[in-house]
């Protein structure tokens, strides 16, 4: 029953929204409410998961964990922000300026930092991944898009040239939708598994 | 400049630079302002939830008992009971029917994301190409677009056969036949274009923000010297 | 009740629909006859990788991402937890077993919930500890940031990373190797693929992102999928070459 039950559950919902999205009338009632529970549900687990992830510092910090000092910022950062917030409210300018100039910097610097890395690393590629059909045309791509990226020889005005161009740009297209399509396939499939319970809860 | 505005400003170098301490080699300071983000984050998601989502959606129903919500917001909470329970050792079964109703509705969405928003769009668009009127325009064929279209086709025909999955067994293991591996190593060109244009793309964003990042650092040295 | 579908709909509802009697013929099939499956990058990687993991006494780190229900709601984000859990059951009763971060509340909850369901299939449920399955970060950044600095621990013999990541994993991917820590990328979006690129990971692309486990399990259920993808494939392909010529010769609309 422990198994059975959840299966059930996951079953029922899943028909549930695939009758209510291709059968009109009745269905979009229905779904709203299924969708306002799931929107519910999403916002407890996440409320469960932050309060582990607390719970999980709270505890490196107790035994003093190698690393504690970072779980005591952690801590500290998310007791001061709730405080804050539920102070002024989430969405008083103050509040929402001291957030913006925490996060701001560090996700700007966070990406910047992945410029500098790729940067040092990109002549690796080949190195680490030896020459083959995909590599060689991911190098010669990446060269080529680098180069249309500056605009030089866009602005040559050239009527073959732009010809050129505008096939080339159009050539990532190709694989992006093979891709799209494939991955589109896979998770079709997941979703099926996940309905008969192959995968998923009640699965283990 | 007022006060505020010039903390908010050493607040976002000094973090900045904490980030950037990485290339060095750091761990603690990086480790500080990634823990930081992570706290804040965390804090700010949660208020939003409660005042977005719980409050509106699960409390405010409850709170009317004669309201017609009423009954049908019982489940939920039951629901989120029963989620709450997962954080303690015992309690980590009780998860099984809330999250198999999570499951379940997100592979439905996904079923009809994939077939309704990818696939039909995607192979109609392919399809759409074959359209005579483009191809052939006041008796003329127009070769560019036919070209064009065919190469789609192929294109995308050899992507998907890339991922095959069965084959036969040869000495040395299973192999996909002499065809399959030809087409597949066409899609394989393909797919290195998309990934490499992608990978330019990326790096492109990445360099605007290592620009953003840096000219602050930038300004607020002018403001000194 | 007649029901009216645009052509958008009823190519949709036809995907489906051969999808799902695909699936259903190769369970059924999957009983009489053992079929070849070609062998996987992924699943060598992942052998290798728990092979090292066992034989130095080391715990192998994953990944979940940062997107089931927060982040966008899409299932691709829970790519990764048939992969923990196939991973689990070689490692629950090692001094080091699998260590998963999750970067959305439901992942969190699901992953725990498998954690949980391992240990008590090994009737071994006193030894569960929620803290080998843990919330990372809330955002896109934070779940690739909390990993960035847990994976530089010394216990570590490899990363795995099978879910939803934004590209900045290329962050994670560059501090495994300056810890010479191996990595395995399973990322369903077209750009964590690319980002993926970077480094020495072994680096799954296109549809083989929902197969990290599959093949490591041999499971029915996911090598029946595996051949009811490739029968949709095939019926996609053979499907868009007639709708092809037919549309040429105008005898489609």
């Amino acid at each position: 029953m422990k198994r059975i039950l959840p299966l059930i559950v996951g079953g029922l919902s899943a028909l549930t929204v695939l009758a209510a999205v291709f059968l009109p009338g009745q269905g979009s009632s229905v779904l709203t409410v299924l969708l306002n529970w799931v929107i519910v549900l999403a916002a407890i687990t996440f409320l469960v998961a932050v309060a582990s992830l607390a719970l999980t510092h709270l505890r490196f910090i107790i035994t003093g964990k190698k690393g504690f000092l970072l779980s005591l910022t952690l801590l500290f950062s998310f007791a001061v922000t709730l405080v804050f917030g539920f102070l002024r409210g989430v969405e008083d300018p103050v509040f929402l300026k001291w957030i913006g100039a925490v996060v701001r910097p560090i996700e700007s610097a966070l990406l910047g930092l992945v410029a500098l890395v790729m940067m040092s690393a990109a002549l690796k590629i080949f190195r680490e991944r030896g020459w083959s059909a995909l590599t060689v045309s991911f190098g010669v791509s990446a060269v080529v898009f680098l180069v249309l990226g500056l605009g030089f020889l866009q602005n040559l005005n050239l009527p073959v040239l732009n010809g050129v161009i505008r096939f080339v740009e159009g050539l990532p297209m190709i694989g992006a939708r093979g891709l799209l399509i494939g991955i589109a396939i896979g998770l079709l499939m997941m979703a099926f598994r996940v309905i008969f319970g192959m995968e998923g809860p009640g699965n283990d | 400049m007022s006060l505020s505005d010039l903390i908010v400003m050493i607040l976002g170098v000094a973090l900045t630079i904490m980030v950037f301490s990485y290339i060095l080699g750091d761990r603690l300071f990086f480790g500080i302002a990634t823990h930081i983000l992570i706290g804040v984050s965390a804090g700010f998601l949660t208020l939003v939830t409660i005042q977005k989502v719980i409050l509106p959606l699960l409390v405010a129903p409850l709170s009317s008992p004669a309201a017609p919500g009423f009954l049908l917001a019982l489940v939920p909470m039951t629901l989120s009971i029963l989620l709450i329970l997962m954080l303690f050792r015992r309690g980590v079964q009780a998860g099984a029917i809330p999250l198999a109703l999570l499951s379940g509705v997100l592979a439905a969405l996904a079923i009809i994301g994939v077939t309704r928003g990818t696939l039909a769009p995607q192979l109609l668009s392919i399809f759409s190409r074959f359209d005579p009127a483009q191809l052939i325009q006041e008796a003329e064929p127009q070769w560019s677009s036919l070209f064009e279209a065919m190469m789609i086709l192929l294109g995308v025909i050899s992507v998907l056969f890339v991922f095959h999955h069965q084959g036969k067994t040869k000495t040395g293991g299973v192999v996909r036949p002499v065809f399959l591996e030809g087409i597949g190593s066409i899609g394989q060109i393909f797919i290195g274009i998309t990934f490499g244009a992608l990978f330019v793309g990326l790096f492109s964003t990445a360099l605007i923000a290592l620009i953003n990042s840096l000219s602050d650092i930038i300004t607020f040295l002018k403001l000194w010297f | 009740m007649a029901i009216a579908l645009n052509l958008n709909d009823q190519l949709a509802v036809t995907i489906a629909a051969l999808g799902l009697i695909f699936l259903l013929i190769n369970i059924l099939r999957v009983k009489k006859s053992k079929r070849e499956f070609l062998a996987a990058s992924g699943k060598e990687a992942v052998e290798t990788l728990v092979h090292v993991s066992s034989e130095q006494g080391k715990r192998l780190v994953l990944g979940l991402g940062h997107s089931l229900t927060s982040s966008g709601i899409g299932l691709s984000g829970a790519s990764g937890l048939s992969l923990q859990k196939a991973l689990l059951k070689r490692s629950l009763f090692s001094d080091h077993p699998l260590q998963s971060f999750a970067g959305d509340g439901s992942l969190a909850c699901l992953s725990r919930m498998i954690v949980q369901g391992a240990y008590r299939g090994a009737v071994a449920s006193e030894l569960f500890r929620g803290s080998i399955s843990q919330m990372g970060g809330v955002t896109p950044v934070t779940a690739v940031t909390s990993l960035t600095n847990h994976i530089s621990d010394g216990d570590n013999a490899g990363l795995l990373l099978a879910g939803q990541f934004s590209p900045m994993l290329v962050l994670l991917l560059d501090q495994a190797d300056r810890h010479d820590l191996p990595v395995i990328t399973s990322v369903p979006s077209l750009s964590g693929q690319a980002a993926g690129f970077f480094g020495k990971s072994t680096n799954l692309i296109g549809e083989d992102v929902f197969d990290p486990a599959g093949k490591l399990n041999q499971s029915k259920a996911a090598l029946a999928s595996l051949s009811a993808a490739d029968w949709l494939r095939i019926a996609i392909s053979v499907g868009l070459i007639l709708a092809a010529i037919l549309r040429m010769g105008g005898s489609l609309p």
